[in-house]
């Protein structure tokens, strides 16, 4: 595969925090290449930097150091609005605590990401319900969040993820607060998707979970190791 | 409650100086204006009055007063009364003797009036009824304001003489500096037959009010029970002077402070709404850092910390923002009491009583304790009752969203007030300033003018003395320096007597249309004073040095006189008789002149239909006082001391009072109106205050509830401007409601005060619009700071679930 | 020491009711070092919770040091608490405006020991942990590790007979979770009763037993 084909690329990727008295390597030159269309899972122990990495996949935050290029474009050091529009345009979100907004229903709450986007209502309106279709969670349009189970909302957060079809889908821990019925459902999901073409980038330190991955990413106190290199650590 | 949790508290306050501020300033605003307003309640109502067992005191009042016989016929007949005395306020003397001449205020009062009241003097002895007996030596006694400006505080006063308009009377005691029952500054008290014998013989004579101590055991119903039948009685004796005059008794408290205490009833209304309105947004603050507290609450929990040492500690730090929002805002009502005073108008009754006292301080601590306490520990106690594994789990964050809908109520009804106030405030400010620019018909600036009268003693009925004498002190003030010219009137403009009294008897040649009424005022000149005025004349002359004592007698009628008795016709060259109260004997004169109407007596209402003559042809004798008044080129306050001394090269025994300029007069009318438009703009401000604070509160606490929603906003890719345009729209929409809410309330309430209006009418959209539009701006000034935190969210800790 | 009894904990939830933990029987003796593991959201934070006695909605029997804890009003059990449980946080939950001293000093604060006391005490447990140079400083000013060891003391403090401990390593580096376990092992040797939250294989072979959870099911 050549160099133009990879959508994200980390280069000595760099993430230090700073108080008082101390410096903290929560990452310590990651170098990372992930294609488009592939499935990779995160994994490691709690502490290992998985979640930063991923906020800084997701634009969420900057690195201290390194590069960072998401479909051919270094990231690493965008302006605010121009980092909001990048995680609006290639960036689709999946979190642990589904974090759907209560105050709107399912559809609305899809409809979020294209609102940012100044798209025309009746687009919006197409495209939400082909997302929520996609999930099966077209007959709950309507509904608040809080009238789902976790298994639901968590779909329909699926759902809004997907609907500004985004380059990468960035799940952290999607089946975290959920019990392991509903957490094969939503894997079963993000697998189909996967078969349909879409990058997706999954935390977890589940390993049964990472299996459903093309590969999976090892981390360990900041760095980026071999399978093999694990056990001897864990020892 | 220990000192450490006092010391934490404190030290979590310096830490978050914006939530320090916001909620102090909170609590200072309710408590400071609360306190202030609460001190003029207090002491106009609630003091006691300075009196032994002051609810026994009755005022018994008579329309149109009574006499001194008519009086002394009720005490027999009422026998409810333990005591009762007939008095005269505003009996105006010229003491002379030692130092300058002085025109004083005496009270006359039957001795008895000292018992009534129950009051002891502080030197000396009050009057006894000995010194009422017709030729008993004069005697009085002085007030505590005379005694020291007048006599030093020299206790050897008592037994001085003193000349009081030429007759000479002993100091026999000084009142203590509290007896001042009406504040109206009495400075002395003499008893009736050292005024006049002229008033015990007269039941004509209706000058007296009448007070009574009622006995410890009678109502006022049945004293006025007795009242009545007695007045009966005097109406069947005595029908010429008593017809259908009715006798009213009504307690003191009530008599002093009747009128306003609706008033002081609603200001102190309008203020507890201010300190709830001030507790609601302290609560709206206190929620929002509770919510950021959550969790501290739930460690210290899984700690071990009992209840009660949380919300001792959360107590903590209400008694902090209760002390230091308490604190500051009794301070502030100190500080501006003065201030506030000086703007309430000169008619509020027992002003002398108002002060931040003991009770003022009472009620501000329980107000600030009461909010300070209260709302701190209901946010919190929320938290504290439920299981800390939820807070700490990240759980259960938030409030039930009925608290988001009163809190939001609360703030629209805010907003919703403050407009009404604005609006209302515009309204009477506009009148206010219509009222000042109404046209005088006159120039008050740069005038001076001075009241005296030539007492009897030395100018008796001899007209040609009296005549010289006052075109000597016309001369003498126009010789001052800085004076550009000098006249006398017996009535300045703006006067509420308004000149002699009397009726037009007829006129040649006579009204086209019959004219309502014949009343007229009869003003007395000399020197050149329509000139000196400023004001125009529109046809014919004025006085010259030809109009004379026995010349001619003439007319300088006002424009008013002459349209409504001549309409159009040019009334040059008519007739007309004339006659005063005093004598039936009508008085013929020849009009030469037609003046324009000035305001003459008050700023909204048309002049008197007025004549004007020489005081040369003045008709009755005994009408020897008035005003001499002087237009000066610069500062004519400079010329005060000069005038009086004017007057006194003419006569060093004459003292010239109540020395005024125009201007002052001027504004003196407009006082209540621009009291009553500062007092509302005043509130208005407040109102704004609260506004602000209420949604700048209830916007902070949004945020903090919803940090995780924006969070999750910023990762579906909302900018930062998204975010802030949320909590904008928030505040926008908090400000529309509430301007939605109040606009047909202000108008209602701008249609209801119409009567108070002058010049504006209630369909005034500039004020209304000057109100929705200041309440936006500054609800945007309100929004910003919130907004400006969202757009600064970091994205990773707003999302972090632990 | 511990006894739970059929101990289920659920909620409602649009109509239906969801289990979090269902029918826990389990019994910890004194001097144990019990690690509870399982995946995300099997249910252990919330097993842990019930064993601090921080939550008290639940059924089943509870019995702690003897007392029946499923019986026992607010009061009791806070007073049971107290004396017997020190509790370690994942996110050390630290108190920000205080500084190492008064944090550690919290817990004796609510338990009515005298000033004088309270500062030998304190001095004492700074010492054991070697932190005295770091008393003044705020939570702020260290690093996890650090704020992880304050966290201990500070749950150490009351000379507690349990510590329970909510992924004590998870946002720690590798050497300094390591530090915080071997801690746990020299405090277990010398009697504390542990009970922890882990993901961790690792963390785990520092105790002397397992108890696996799994959608809420002891496995």
């Amino acid at each position: 595969m050549s160099e133009q084909h990879a959508l994200i690329t980390l280069e000595g990727l760099t993430k230090v925090f700073y108080t008082d008295e101390v410096e903290t390597h929560a990452l310590s030159g990651i170098h990372l290449r992930i294609e488009k269309g592939e499935y990779v899972a995160i994994s490691g122990p709690s502490g290992c930097g998985k979640s930063t990495l991923l906020s800084i996949l997701g634009l969420l935050d900057s690195p201290t150091a390194g590069t960072y290029i998401l479909n051919s474009n270094p990231v690493q050091s965008l302006d605010l609005s121009q980092r909001a529009r990048i995680r609006n345009r290639e960036i689709g979100f999946i979190f642990q605590s589904f974090n759907l907004i209560g105050d709107l229903t399912v559809f609305e709450n899809v409809e979020l990401p294209l609102t940012y986007r100044g798209m025309a209502a009746s687009e919006r309106k197409a495209r939400c319900g082909e997302a929520l279709e996609k999930v099966g969670m077209a007959h709950r349009a309507k509904h608040l969040p809080s009238q789902l189970s976790g298994g639901q909302q968590q779909r329909v957060a699926v759902a809004r993820a997907l609907v500004g079809k985004p380059s990468v889908l960035l799940a952290d821990e999607p089946t975290g607060n959920l019990d392991s019925k509903n957490g094969e459902a939503v894997m079963d999901l993000l697998h189909e998707l996967h078969r349909g073409g879409a990058t997706i980038v999954m935390v977890t330190h589940d390993p049964r979970f990472a299996r459903h991955a093309d590969r999976t990413i090892h981390m360990f106190d900041g760095r980026v190791v071999d399978e093999s290199e694990i056990a001897s650590l864990s020892a | 409650m220990n000192a450490s949790d006092l010391v934490h508290a404190a030290r979590r306050l310096r830490k978050s100086p914006g939530f320090a501020a916001s909620a102090v300033g909170a609590l200072a605003l309710g408590v400071g204006v609360g306190s202030a307003v609460f001190s003029i309640v207090s002491g106009v109502l609630l003091r006691p009055l300075p009196f032994p067992e002051p609810e026994r005191l009755v005022m018994i009042t008579r329309e149109g007063d009574v006499s001194l016989p008519d009086g002394r016929d009720w005490r027999p007949a009422a026998p409810a009364f333990e005591s009762m005395a007939l008095f005269l306020r505003s009996w105006s003397l010229d003491l002379t003797g030692d130092g300058e001449p002085i025109r004083i205020a005496a009270s006359v009062v039957e001795p008895e009036y000292f018992r009534v009241l129950g009051a002891a003097p502080q030197l000396g002895r009050v009057l006894v009824d000995d010194d009422d007996r017709v030729g008993a030596p004069h005697v009085a006694v002085l007030s505590h304001a005379l005694w020291q400006n007048r006599f030093g505080g020299d206790r050897g006063v008592l037994g001085r003489s003193l000349v009081l308009s030429d007759e000479p009377a002993t100091v026999v005691g000084v009142m203590g500096p509290e007896f001042d029952l009406f504040g109206d500054e009495t400075d002395l008290w003499i008893a009736p037959a050292a005024a006049t014998p002229f008033f015990a013989q007269e039941r004509g004579s209706n000058n007296f009010d009448a007070i009574g101590r009622l006995k410890p055991e009678a109502t006022l119903a049945r004293a006025q029970a007795e009242l009545l039948a007695v007045s009966r009685t005097l109406e069947a004796q005595y029908p010429r002077t008593n017809r259908g005059k009715l006798v009213v008794p009504i307690g003191l408290a009530d008599f002093l402070t009747g009128d306003v205490r609706p008033v002081l009833l609603a200001l102190l209304g309008a203020v507890l709404v201010v300190i709830a309105v001030s507790g609601a947004n302290l609560a709206s603050l206190l929620l929002a850092r509770s919510a950021a507290r959550r969790e501290e609450l739930a460690i210290r929990m899984a700690l071990g910390a009992g209840r009660r040492r949380l919300l001792a500690q959360v107590l903590a730090e209400g008694l902090l923002l209760a002390v230091l929002g308490g604190g500051l805002g009794l301070f502030c009502a100190w500080g501006t009491q003065d201030a506030l005073l000086a703007l309430a108008p000169a008619d509020l009754p027992r002003q002398q009583a108002i002060a931040i006292d003991g009770r003022v301080f009472a009620f501000g601590a329980v107000a600030s304790l009461l909010l300070g306490l209260v709302f701190s520990a209901v946010p919190a106690l929320q938290v504290i009752g439920s299981d800390p594994a939820a807070a700490l789990q990240g759980a259960g964050r938030g409030v039930r969203p009925v608290e988001h809908r009163a809190l939001g109520l609360v703030v629209v009804a805010e907003v919703a007030l403050a407009f009404v106030l604005l609006a209302g405030g515009g309204l009477l400010l506009q009148s206010f300033r219509a009222l000042s620019g109404v046209p005088l018909g006159f120039e008050p600036r740069g005038t001076l003018g001075g009241e005296f009268s030539l007492p009897r003693s030395r100018y008796g009925e001899d007209r040609e003395k009296q005549t010289r004498t006052v075109a000597a002190m016309v001369e003498q003030a126009a010789a001052l320096p800085g004076v550009t010219s000098a006249a006398y009137t017996i009535a300045a403009p703006l006067d509420r007597r308004g000149g002699l009294g009397g009726t037009v008897l007829f006129q040649v040649p006579p009204p086209q249309r019959p004219v309502a009424g014949t009343g007229a005022r009869v003003r007395l000149l000399h020197g050149d004073y329509f000139g000196l005025m400023g004001m125009r004349m529109a046809e014919g002359r004025a006085f010259d040095a030809g109009d004379r004592a026995g010349s001619e007698p003439v007319a300088i009628v006002n424009e008013r006189f002459a349209r409504q008795f001549w309409g159009e016709r040019s009334p040059l060259g008519a007739r007309l008789a004339y006659r005063d109260f005093h004598d039936g004997t009508p008085y013929f004169m020849t009009v030469v002149g037609v003046v324009a109407d000035v305001k003459g007596i008050t700023l909204g209402a048309p002049d008197f239909r007025t004549i004007y003559t020489p005081y040369e042809q003045r008709r009755v004798n005994w009408q020897a006082w008035g005003n001499l008044v002087v237009r000066t080129a610069g500062d004519p306050e400079a010329l005060r001391r000069g005038l009086q001394e004017a007057v006194w090269r003419v006569d060093p025994q004459l003292p010239l009072a109540r020395v005024y300029t125009l201007a002052d007069r001027v504004a003196e009318h407009s006082a209540r109106e621009r009291f009553s438009a500062l007092l509302v703009l005043l509130f208005a401000g407040v109102g704004l205050v609260v506004a602000v604070q209420g949604v700048y509160a209830v916007l902070a606490f949004l945020l903090e509830e919803r940090r995780r929603e924006l969070g999750v906003r910023l990762a579906l890719g909302a900018r930062a401007m998204d975010l802030a345009r949320i909590v904008a729209g928030q505040g926008a929409l908090l400000a529309v409601a509430g301007i939605c809410l109040g606009a047909p309330l202000a108008v209602a309430a701008g249609w209801a005060a119409t009567h108070v209006l002058f010049g504006v009418t209630w369909q005034e959209p500039g004020a209304y619009a000057a109100a929705a539009l200041s309440l936006l701006a500054v609800a945007l000034v309100a929004t910003a700071a919130p907004a400006l935190r969202a757009a600064r969210l970091d994205p990773v800790r707003a999302l972090r679930t632990e | 020491m511990i006894s739970l009894r059929n101990v289920e904990k659920s909620y409602d939830l649009g109509g239906g009711k969801v289990y979090v933990l269902r029918r826990i029987t389990l019994d910890i003796k004194e001097g144990e070092f019990v690690s509870i593991m399982g995946p995300s959201g099997a249910g252990k934070s919330t097993l842990l919770h019930i064993l601090g006695l921080h939550d008290s909605a639940w059924t089943g029997e509870f019995d702690f040091v003897g007392a029946p804890v499923h019986k026992l009003g607010r009061k009791e059990r806070l007073d049971l608490q107290r004396k017997n449980i020190g509790f370690v946080f994942q996110s050390y939950h630290l108190l920000d405006d205080l500084t190492v001293y008064e944090n550690i000093e919290v817990p004796l604060t609510y338990r009515d020991v005298k000033k004088s006391e309270r500062q030998a005490i304190v001095a004492d447990v700074l010492d054991r942990f070697q932190i005295v140079g770091k008393k003044d400083l705020y939570p702020n000013q260290l690093s996890g590790g650090q704020q992880q060891l304050v966290g201990i003391a500070r749950a150490l403090v009351a000379s507690p007979k349990v510590i329970l401990a909510d992924e004590p390593t998870g946002n720690l580096h590798s050497d300094q979770g390591r530090e915080i376990m071997e801690l746990f092992k020299k405090l277990n040797d010398e009697g504390t009763t542990i009970v922890q939250v882990t993901h961790s294989e690792t963390n785990a072979s520092y105790g002397s037993r397992v108890i696996r959870l799994k959608d809420g099911w002891m496995a």
